[in-house]
C-alpha cells in the first residue's frame, strides 16, 4: 500500500496536468478536477500510518486511531473544491454563450 | 527644531496647500497673483536660515533627529552646519528672486499652479538634501529634486523637445541615484551607520576599508549624473527645454550644485586619496575642457549657458576634487560667485527673449540701446564669469590657480595648471560671446520683434544678483566669515580662515590670469573660425557625442529589446504560462528533496502489507485517471472523472475516513450532474488535433509531473519529523467539546473559524455563479435565456 499509493498520487497529477495543457476550457476543468483528488490523497496520507482504528471513540479504545487532523482538513478542502469546481464550470458556460468558443487560445483578446 | 521643520517642510505643505485650493483661487481670480503669494514661501524660509548663522558660528554643526524607522537606523534627522548654510541660503535665496522674477516671466495663460506646485516641491526636495543628517532621507529628498525636475523641464508637455529633455534628465539622473543608493549601502556596511555627522568622523575606517573604492565609485556616479559632469552632462543642455526661471534656479543655482553638495559634504570621510583626486579631480577637469569647448560654438544662448554651467559645475568639482584646504575654499567662494551670476545671466537670456521672440545669436544682436539695463546686467556678470577683475569670478579664479598649484598626489608637474588655464581660455570667450555678441556687434539676421526693454518687475531680481556679483568682487568679507568660512570648515573638517581680496602682489595666478585674458582675447578674434572648424567636426563624426549612445544606444537599442523580452515572457499564450509554472514547480520540488538528502528506503515501504481491496483501489483509480485524460467522447470522459472521484471516497473508507468518503460521495454526485448540465450547454469538447510534437511535449511534462510526485510522495511517507499532535485531539474531544466524532468535533469546534471561512468562500462561489449566470450583455440584445439553476 505504501508503494502504491505515491503511485496513484503520480498518475493522478500525470493525467491532471496533461489535461489543463489542452486547449478546450472543459478539459482544463476535469483536470483541476483530478488534480485536486490528488492533493487530497496528499494530505490524507501524511496522517495514515497503516492499518487504524476510525477517529470516532467510545468503542474499543486500546488499537490505535487514525490521524483525524488531515481527515479534517481535507473535508474542507472538499468543499471548498467543489465550489471552485462549481465556479469553473458555469465561468465556462458563460464565455462559450459570449464568445461561441470553448477554445482557450481563441478566447484571448476577444470581447463578447 | 521647529525652524529646522519650518524649513524643509513648509515648501512642501505650500505646494499642497496650492493644489488643493487651485479651484478655489482660479474661481477668486487669485490665480494670477499665486507667485505673490508663493513668494512668501521663499521669503520665510531664508529668514529662517539666517536666523542660524549666528548659532552655527558659535557652536560648530547643529543636529535634529526624529525616530522614524528605528529597527533599521533610519530616522528623519537633520544637520545643520556651515555648507548646509551656504546651500539654503542659495536655494532659498535665488528661490526667492526667481519666484519675484517669474510672475513678470509667466503670461496669464500659463498653468501657473502647475508651476508653482512643482517649483515649491523642489524647493522643499533640495532643502531636504542640504539638511539631512541621515543617508536614507537625503536619498529620499534627492530622487524627489529628481522628479520636480522631470516635471519642470516637461512643463510645456505638449513640446516634443520638452518631453525628450524631461526624459533624458530623468534617465540619467535616475541611474545615477541607483548606483548611488548602493554606494550608500556600501557605506553602511563599512561604518554601520546611516548618521551623517557620525560617518564624517569616521574619515580613517572608511579610507582604509576595502570597500572603499566601489563605495566612493557608486556615490560619485549619483554626483555626477546630477551635476552634469562629463560623460553624463549631456541631460543638461537638453533640461534647457524649460521655461527659463526654472533653468535658473534648477539648472544653474541650485539642482546641479546637488553633486556638488554632496561631493562636499562627504569630502572628510573619502577626500584625501590618490582615488578621490583622479576620480573627482580627473572628471572635473576633463568637464571644465569639454563644456567649455561645447559652449564657444553654441548660437543658442541658453545653449551657450548650459554648457558654460556644465563647465563651471565641472570646475568647482575639480577644486573639491584637489582635496586641499585652499581648494575647498576656493570652491566654496566659487560655488556663491556662480549661483549669482549665472543666475542673472539666465534671467536675461529671459529677458532677450521675451523681448526679441527668440535667443539665438543669429537673430539677436547690439542690444545696447534697447535694452539699457539688461546690458547693464549682462556686462558685470559676463566680466565676473570670465574672471576679470573688481568682480567676484576674478577672486575665485585665481583661487583655482593657485590651488592647482599645489595638488598632492599629481606626479607631472604644470599639467593642471596648463590644462586650467587652457580650459578658462574657453570661459573667458564663450563670456565674451554672450556680452560682445548680444550687446555690441550686428546679428546676421533680423529678430522676429523689434526688441524692448523688460519692465521693473522683470529686472529687479537679475539687478540684485548683479549686485551681489559686484559686491562679492569688491567687499568679499562681507561673506566670507559668516558664510563663506564655516562652509569651507565643513568641508575639510579644519577650521578655515579666508583672506579674500583682488589684489594678492604680483604672483603665479595673476600671471596665469594674464595669459588667459591674452590668449582669451586671441581666441575670440578666430571665434567664427574656431566654430566652423568645431561644427566640421561634429558633423563628420557624429559619434564623439555622448548624445550618440543616449539616442543609438539608449533610445533605439533598449526599447526593442525589452519588447522582445517582454513577448517572450508575457506570450498571453495560458499553456506557455502552465508550462513555465509547472516546470519551475517540479525543478524547485526536485531541488529541495535532493538538497535535503532524502534517499529512498524501499525495504520498509515494501514491508507494509496491503489488503486485495486497496490493491484493487489503487489499480481501478489509476486506470480512471489515465481514461479521463485520454477519452475524447465527453460523455466517457465525464463518467471516468465520476469513477476517480467514487473511487477516491472508497479509498477514505478504507483508510479509515467515514466522514470524508460520505462527503466525497455526495460532491461526486452533484459535480457529475453539474457537469453534464454545463455540457448540455457547450457542446464542444474535441480539440482540433495537436501536433505531434506539441502532444510530445505535453505528455513530457505531465509524465515528469507524475515521476516527481511519486518520488516526492515515497519520500515523505517514509520520513517523520515530528510527532503527531493528534492525541491532544483525541483526549480533549470528549472533555472539553462533549462530541465523540473527534473528526466532526475538529471541524465544527476545535477549528470552527476555518469552516466558518469555508463557508464564507461557498457565498461567494454561488454569488458569483448566479451573477454570471444572471448576466446581460449590454452592447447586444441576449440570444439566448440564462438557464435557470
Amino acid at each position: 500500500m505504501k508503494m502504491l499509493l505515491p503511485l496513484v498520487i503520480g498518475v493522478l497529477f500525470a493525467s491532471g496536468t496533461y489535461l489543463i495543457l489542452q486547449k478546450n476550457m472543459l478539459k482544463l476543468v476535469l483536470g483541476i478536477g483530478l488534480i485536486s483528488h490528488a492533493a487530497n490523497l496528499i494530505l490524507i496520507s501524511s496522517g495514515w500510518i497503516g492499518p487504524g482504528q476510525v477517529p470516532i471513540l467510545g468503542r474499543d479504545e486500546t488499537k490505535p486511531f487514525v490521524d483525524p487532523i488531515p481527515q479534517a482538513l481535507v473535508l474542507t478542502a472538499i468543499v471548498i473544491g467543489f465550489a471552485a469546481m462549481a465556479f469553473m464550470l458555469v465561468l465556462a458556460l458563460r464565455v462559450y454563450k459570449d464568445l461561441k468558443t470553448a477554445n482557450i487560445e481563441e478566447i484571448r483578446g476577444q470581447r463578447g | 527644531m521647529l525652524t529646522t521643520l519650518i524649513i524643509i517642510f513648509l515648501p512642501f505643505a505650500a505646494s499642497l496647500l496650492i493644489l488643493f485650493l487651485s479651484p478655489w483661487l482660479q474661481k477668486i481670480e487669485l490665480g494670477k497673483k499665486l507667485g505673490w503669494v508663493t513668494a512668501l514661501v521663499p521669503l520665510i524660509c531664508l529668514s529662517s536660515i539666517l536666523s542660524f548663522i549666528h548659532q552655527i558660528n558659535i557652536e560648530g554643526a547643529l543636529t535634529f533627529h526624529i525616530p522614524w524607522v528605528e529597527t533599521y537606523g533610519i530616522e528623519l534627522s537633520f544637520l545643520i552646519d556651515g555648507l548646509s548654510i551656504l546651500f539654503g541660503i542659495l536655494i532659498s535665496g535665488i528661490g526667492l528672486l526667481v519666484v519675484i522674477y517669474s510672475i513678470w516671466y509667466l503670461s496669464d495663460k500659463e498653468d501657473k499652479v502647475k508651476f508653482y506646485l512643482y517649483l515649491l516641491m523642489f524647493m522643499g526636495a533640495m532643502l531636504g538634501v542640504v539638511f539631512s543628517n541621515n543617508l536614507f532621507g537625503m536619498f529620499t529628498f534627492w530622487e524627489l529634486t529628481s522628479i520636480s525636475s522631470f516635471l519642470l523641464i516637461g512643463f510645456w508637455h505638449n513640446k516634443e523637445t520638452s518631453r525628450y529633455g524631461a526624459m533624458k534628465a530623468l534617465v540619467i539622473t535616475g541611474v545615477g541615484g541607483i548606483a548611488m543608493l548602493a554606494g550608500f549601502i556600501l557605506l553602511y556596511s563599512i561604518t554601520g551607520t546611516f548618521d551623517v555627522s557620525k560617518i564624517l568622523t569616521m574619515g580613517d575606517v572608511i579610507r582604509s576599508s576595502s570597500l572603499y573604492m566601489p563605495a566612493l565609485f557608486l556615490i560619485f556616479l549619483g554626483c555626477a549624473t546630477k551635476s552634469a559632469q562629463f560623460p553624463f552632462h549631456i541631460w543638461l543642455p537638453n533640461a534647457m527645454e524649460a521655461p527659463t526661471p526654472v533653468s535658473a534656479y534648477l539648472h544653474s543655482a541650485t539642482m546641479v550644485k546637488a553633486g556638488i553638495f554632496l561631493t562636499a559634504r562627504l569630502s572628510p570621510a573619502f577626500s584625501g586619496t590618490a582615488f578621490w583626486v583622479c576620480l573627482v579631480g580627473g572628471i572635473g577637469m576633463t568637464t571644465m575642457l569639454i563644456g567649455g569647448l561645447m559652449a564657444i560654438r553654441q548660437t543658442d544662448l541658453k545653449a551657450l549657458l548650459a554648457y558654460s554651467t556644465i563647465s563651471q559645475l565641472g570646475m568647482i568639482m575639480a577644486m573639491l576634487g584637489f582635496g586641499t584646504q585652499y581648494s575647498s575654499e576656493a570652491a566654496v567662494v566659487h560655488i556663491m560667485n556662480h549661483a549669482a551670476f549665472k543666475a542673472a545671466l539666465f534671467m536675461i537670456v529671459g529677458i532677450i527673449d521675451h523681448g526679441c521672440g527668440t535667443r539665438d545669436l543669429t537673430y539677436v544682436g547690439n542690444l545696447k540701446k534697447e535694452m539699457p539695463h539688461s546690458f547693464k546686467v549682462a556686462f558685470v556678470a559676463c566680466l565676473s564669469m570670465a574672471g576679470l577683475p573688481i568682480f567676484g569670478g576674478f577672486i575665485s579664479k585665481e583661487m583655482f590657480y593657485e590651488s592647482t598649484l599645489h595638488i598632492p598626489f599629481v606626479g607631472i608637474p604644470y599639467l593642471i595648471p596648463l590644462i586650467a588655464v587652457f580650459a578658462s581660455l574657453f570661459t573667458f570667450a564663450y563670456s565674451f560671446k554672450f556680452l560682445i555678441w548680444g550687446f555690441f556687434t550686428d546679428a546676421p539676421e533680423h529678430p522676429p520683434h523689434h526688441p524692448h526693454e523688460a519692465p521693473v518687475l522683470g529686472l529687479l531680481s537679475p539687478v540684485v544678483l548683479a549686485t551681489v556679483v559686484i559686491l562679492l568682487g569688491l567687499v568679499p568679507g562681507l561673506f566670507s566669515h559668516s558664510i563663506l568660512e564655516p562652509a569651507a570648515t565643513a568641508i575639510t573638517g579644519q577650521p578655515a580662515t579666508l583672506h579674500l581680496a583682488l589684489w594678492h602682489g604680483v604672483n603665479a595666478p595673476l600671471i596665469m590670469s594674464f595669459f588667459t585674458v591674452v590668449l582669451g582675447v586671441l581666441l575670440f578674434k578666430r571665434l567664427k573660425q574656431v566654430n566652423a572648424v568645431q561644427n566640421r567636426i561634429s558633423a563628420v563624426l557624429p559619434w564623439l557625442s555622448p548624445n550618440f549612445v543616449y539616442n543609438k544606444g539608449f533610445l533605439e537599442g533598449i526599447p526593442p529589446l525589452t519588447q522582445r523580452f517582454l513577448r517572450r515572457i508575457q506570450s498571453g499564450n495560458l499553456k506557455h504560462y502552465l508550462f513555465v509554472i509547472m516546470s519551475f514547480w517540479m525543478l524547485s520540488t526536485l531541488w529541495v528533496s535532493l538538497s535535503k538528502g532524502w534517499v529512498l528506503n524501499l525495504d520498509t515501504l515494501l514491508k507494509t502489507e496491503m489488503t486485495l481491496a486497496q490493491g484493487l483501489t489503487c489499480v481501478l483509480l489509476m486506470g480512471a485517471a489515465i481514461a479521463t485524460s485520454l477519452f475524447e467522447n465527453r460523455i466517457s470522459a465525464i463518467l471516468s472523472l465520476g469513477m476517480t472521484g467514487f473511487l477516491v471516497a472508497f479509498f477514505y473508507v478504507l483508510m479509515g475516513a467515514p466522514d470524508l468518503a460520505l462527503t466525497q460521495f455526495l460532491v461526486e454526485a452533484v459535480s457529475v450532474i453539474l457537469i453534464l448540465l454545463v455540457f448540455h450547454f457547450v457542446p464542444t469538447y474535441f480539440d482540433e488535433k495537436p501536433s505531434q510534437s506539441t502532444k510530445m511535449a505535453d505528455i513530457t511534462l505531465s509524465a515528469v509531473v507524475g515521476v516527481v510526485m511519486t518520488f516526492y510522495m515515497l519520500m515523505v511517507m517514509d520520513s517523520h519529523l515530528t510527532e503527531s499532535i493528534a492525541h491532544y485531539y483525541l483526549e480533549a474531544s470528549e472533555k472539553l467539546a462533549g462530541g465523540r466524532n473527534v473528526v466532526n468535533v475538529v471541524i465544527v469546534d476545535f477549528r470552527g473559524f476555518d469552516t466558518m471561512f469555508e463557508i464564507a468562500v461557498f457565498s461567494i462561489a454561488i454569488l458569483g455563479i448566479y451573477a454570471m449566470l444572471r448576466l446581460k450583455k449590454k452592447a447586444k440584445p441576449v440570444q439566448e435565456g440564462a438557464p435557470s439553476k
